[in-house]
């Protein structure tokens, strides 16, 4: 096989092989919670939204943060640089504004397609759900960002498929335990 | 200031996303009744949807490289047939690869092999949606002057979770 041909499938192979077994286990958990969908109607509505909402978040900080090490703008340990807090700050703040805005997006476009949900509900459940994966992701995302660069590997190709996957399964585990005390 | 910079232009993103992504949602949400009576099938939907994904974002992603070095270009399209082929091989081996994995899984648990099935033959229509529509958005967005980067990544994955959940309803149309 050309050489070209076998690194891009070697590598592409390996990243997909450990996201699909990762999927696996926030699906099993999306079948756990089967029932609660016909409780809160619009409440399967804004899992794919809110899933890669923090898949993104999470992108876009590591992708920053991998800069930032390369650049030497920021040393790989942790610190009270602007570099680090404002990035991490950032990135909270966006998982709060997204929670809100998704829960919004989902009532706007079921309220025009005349289908009824409870609005109070589908808020709370986005905000504290988004809130708390926000929080965990965002630090979860600079460990492992500063800990790949001090192994010397690239932050950039680490954190990326990482933090997509990490978030599916934290994201539909807050949605999960956020659901299960909200009655 | 920086921080508001990085916000405002990541919540921009977001926004888009979140709209297109809402859509697999409401498709779900459309079709309860059938996830209800087979919720297996949930298992399958982040499956189906992240490996289209991330399908689409390194495919989006090296096309972007290649257009920006210049080895794709209007006389040069060896470069993206070679990625064309090469992803979709990637691609289709991924759904038949976790296909077999979880058919074996089924056989051990005792559940119908058919979800195996299903699994297999939304990955078959799925793949060349994904893979044309990745290379028609770096395509297009590069010739209007964007940056691919920072457009088929966060856009694919979206368009894949509506993709990828019609495929899903789509082949378990078909088959259940």
């Amino acid at each position: 096989m050309e050489r070209a041909l076998r690194s891009l499938l070697v590598q592409s192979l390996s990243v997909l092989t450990l996201c699909a077994v990762a999927d696996f286990s926030a699906g099993s958990v999306l079948e756990g919670m089967k029932e609660r969908f016909y409780v809160v109607p619009g409440l399967l509505t804004m899992v794919p939204p809110l899933v890669g909402l923090r898949g993104n978040i999470g992108c876009a900080l590591g992708s920053r943060l991998g800069t930032a090490l390369h650049l030497g703008v920021l040393r790989p340990k942790l610190s009270r640089s602007w570099e680090l807090v404002g990035n991490a700050l950032a990135a909270i703040f966006l998982s709060i504004v997204g929670s809100v805005t998704v829960a919004g997006i989902s009532l706007a476009v079921r309220g025009s397609l005349g289908l009824s949900s409870r609005i109070l509900d589908l808020l709370g459940i986005a905000l504290i759900s988004g809130t708390m994966a926000g929080v965990l992701i965002t630090f979860l995302t600079i460990a492992v960002a500063l800990l790949s660069f001090r192994r010397r590997w690239d932050p950039d190709n680490v954190t990326g498929p990482v933090m997509t996957t990490l978030g599916d399964i934290i994201t539909v585990l807050c949605i999960y335990l956020v659901v299960l005390f909200w009655g | 200031m920086r921080f508001w910079r990085t916000v405002a232009e990541t919540y921009s993103v977001l926004v888009a996303c979140a709209l297109i992504s809402t859509f697999s949602g409401l498709l779900a949400e459309h079709h309860l009744d059938l996830f209800y009576s087979v919720p297996f099938l949930l298992v399958l939907v982040p499956v189906i949807n992240d490996i289209a994904g991330n399908v689409g974002a390194i495919l989006g992603a090296r096309l972007s490289s290649a257009l920006h070095l210049g080895t794709i270009s209007r006389g040069q399209r060896k470069e993206l047939y070679f990625n064309l082929k090469a992803i979709s091989a990637s691609s289709l081996l991924m759904y038949a690869a976790t296909s077999a994995v979880l058919f074996l899984y089924l056989l051990v648990v005792g559940g119908s092999g058919k979800l195996a099935l299903v699994l297999l033959v939304s990955g078959l229509i799925l793949t060349p949606v994904v893979v044309l529509s990745s290379a028609l958005l770096s395509l297009v967005s590069f010739a209007r002057g964007l940056d691919p980067d920072n457009v088929t990544g966060p856009l694919i994955t979206s368009l894949c979770d509506v993709l990828g959940m019609g495929c899903l309803l789509l082949s378990a149309g078909l088959l259940l």
